[in-house]
Parts: C-alpha cells; sequence; structure tokens
C-alpha cells in the first residue's frame, strides 16, 4: 500500500491542493460562516498569485522537495532512525507527530523573532478569512519553512510515506482550518481537543496581537495545550473578531506587488 | 448566461489563455510539467467557484 501510495504521489498532491481547496471553497459559498468585508477578486488574485510565485520558486531553488529528500535519505541510511529498528507503523505516526510539531515551532518562532515575523506578517495581512489564506505566504517564508523541514526530514531520516501524508494532510488541513466556515458546535467541541478546527485558528488571525500569539498548530491542536499558547475563543466571539493586522487595513495597500515588498517595510 | 454556459465559457477561456503559457514554460523553463498543470488547474476550479459566487449574490 505504501509503495502504491508513493508511486502516484504527484496524483495525491494534486488532488490535496485542488480537491481540498474544491470542497472548502465551496463549502464556504453555500454556507459561509461570516460575512465577508473586501471584494473577493483582488485578495484571491493576491492569494493564488502568491502560491504561484511559491510553487515555483521551491521547485527551481531546492534540489529536492521534502518527499524527494526522505526518499534519498532513506536510499542513503541517513538520519536518527535509521539508526533505530521502529515498526513501520510506529516510524509512521512518530513521523506524522514530528512534522506536525516542526511545523509548529517554525509557526511559533515567526511570530517571536521580529525579522521573521516580517515575512510572516503577510500571511496576517488578509482582511478577510478563508480557505485561501492557506495559499498566503511570502515566498522568502515558503522557501525558509521548506528548509527547516528538509533539514528536519534528512536529520531525522523520516519515512517517505509520513512525509507524503503530512504534507497532503497539512495542504488540506490548511483549507479546512483557514475556511469561513463553521462545525456543529458538539463536533468542534470533539475535534478541537487534538486537531485545529476553523474556529479555533480563527482566532489565530485576530486583530488582537494577545490573540494572534496564540493557536500556531498546524494540524495538531496538543502543541498549544503542552506549550500553554491554546485560546479557546475570541474576545469579541467568532462574528465580531476583527481580521488582520491593525496597521494594515487599506485592501489597495495589500495587493499582490505591495504583498511581495511587505518585509522590507517597517 | 445559465450557471453551466457560464462555467464552461469561463474555464474554456481560461484553458485558451493559458496553453500558450503553459507550453513556453514546459519548454522554457526547468519547473516540471505537473506543477505548471496543477497550477492552471488551481486557478480553474478558483474562476469556477468565483463565478458561482457571483451568481449566488
Amino acid at each position: 500500500m505504501a509503495d502504491a501510495l508513493l508511486g502516484r504521489a504527484s496524483t495525491w498532491y494534486l488532488v490535496a491542493l485542488i480537491g481540498g481547496f474544491a470542497l472548502v471553497a465551496l463549502w464556504e459559498t453555500f454556507r459561509p460562516l461570516r460575512t465577508l468585508t473586501v471584494p473577493l477578486g483582488p485578495r484571491w488574485l493576491a492569494n493564488f498569485g502568491l502560491q504561484a510565485i511559491n510553487q515555483t520558486l521551491l521547485v527551481a531553488a531546492l534540489p529536492l522537495m521534502a518527499l524527494g529528500a526522505a526518499v534519498e535519505a532513506q536510499a542513503r541510511g541517513w538520519g536518527l532512525l535509521s539508526l533505530v529498528a521502529l515498526p513501520d507503523a510506529a516510524a509512521l505516526l512518530l513521523g506524522l507527530v514530528i512534522l506536525d510539531a516542526v511545523r509548529w515551532a517554525v509557526h511559533a518562532v515567526c511570530h517571536h523573532w521580529p525579522w521573521l515575523w516580517r515575512l510572516h506578517r503577510v500571511h496576517h495581512s488578509d482582511l478577510d478569512y478563508d480557505c485561501t489564506i492557506g495559499l498566503r505566504f511570502h515566498p522568502l517564508e515558503a522557501l525558509l519553512s521548506q528548509s527547516v523541514l528538509l533539514l528536519a526530514i534528512v536529520a531525522l531520516g523520516l519515512p517517505p510515506l509520513a512525509v507524503l501524508l503530512s504534507d497532503l494532510l497539512t495542504i488540506a488541513h490548511g483549507y479546512f482550518a483557514h475556511g469561513n466556515v463553521g462545525l456543529p458546535q458538539r463536533l468542534d467541541a470533539r475535534l478541537r481537543r487534538w486537531l485545529v478546527t476553523p474556529d479555533l485558528h480563527r482566532v489565530h488571525h485576530s486583530v488582537q496581537v494577545n490573540e494572534s500569539m496564540s493557536n500556531f498548530g498546524s494540524v495538531l491542536a496538543v502543541w498549544d495545550r503542552l506549550f500553554g499558547s491554546w485560546r479557546a475563543a475570541p474576545g469579541a466571539g467568532q462574528q465580531g473578531l476583527v481580521i488582520g493586522l491593525a496597521e494594515l487595513r487599506e485592501p489597495h495597500a495589500l495587493t499582490l506587488p505591495h504583498l511581495l515588498w511587505m518585509p522590507m517595510r517597517r | 448566461m445559465t450557471l453551466p454556459a457560464a462555467l464552461l465559457a469561463r474555464t474554456l477561456t481560461a484553458a485558451v489563455l493559458a496553453t500558450p503559457l503553459a507550453a513556453w514554460a514546459t519548454i522554457a523553463t526547468p519547473i516540471p510539467e505537473p506543477e505548471i498543470w496543477s497550477l492552471l488547474a488551481l486557478a480553474a476550479v478558483a474562476a469556477a467557484i468565483v463565478t458561482i459566487r457571483n451568481r449566488r449574490k
């Protein structure tokens, strides 16, 4: 089964990237949680523009992507896990958990280190909250976070299947967590014990700094609970929550060229 | 124009406009073909969703 999944990896990436978007975007279209405050066109042009640049840049700039690095590391016997004889299932689970922890740590560091925040605030500058925010990253941040993941994959020798599943989960869950959608309250309450739900992650996109410095989780909510950065709900409630950055409220200052230049601005 | 016709028209327009660009990018850049097609497919799906949303207003 692992070979079948890995053999069709590019198809699965396509399914997660496009299918994930289509599902959540349709859900938002028919059952939106909040009314959007600014026109969709310019926002989506910026967010999809960044995705196009990032996807192109990563392939062109990095010698290998995450899955390729894992395959290479395994073939050469690199990494800590190659020294330990773990059952396949345990190695897979460990790989998934470690990769999610790495993503949590990179995200938290982006909020705490001022020069990384300059890159990451592009992600937070959107004035509305919908699934396309999951694509809104400055190219330098995309390059940096992908490089950290590559290092972790090679240093730890994470199994290729864990890397593939983690990538697919993160892409699809990124759309879901940023979705302008709400789950039934009881389902959300159950899920958020372990997973990041849209209501939980929306708090992180609040204009209030004390709220945006919480809920850094990518897929698992456990890291925020462990490290004390978990916040159940925004002070103003889900409908009253203001999305974005306090200092950047003008849509005309958030076009694609502005976003690319944003890290250079104070 | 009905919604299916609008969706088809927008998707076909996107495909006609994007094909020369995709062909150029495939020949002239080191970016693998799946990357280009996945971006184009994403753009086409986004265009379809925008059409549906505009119709619902």
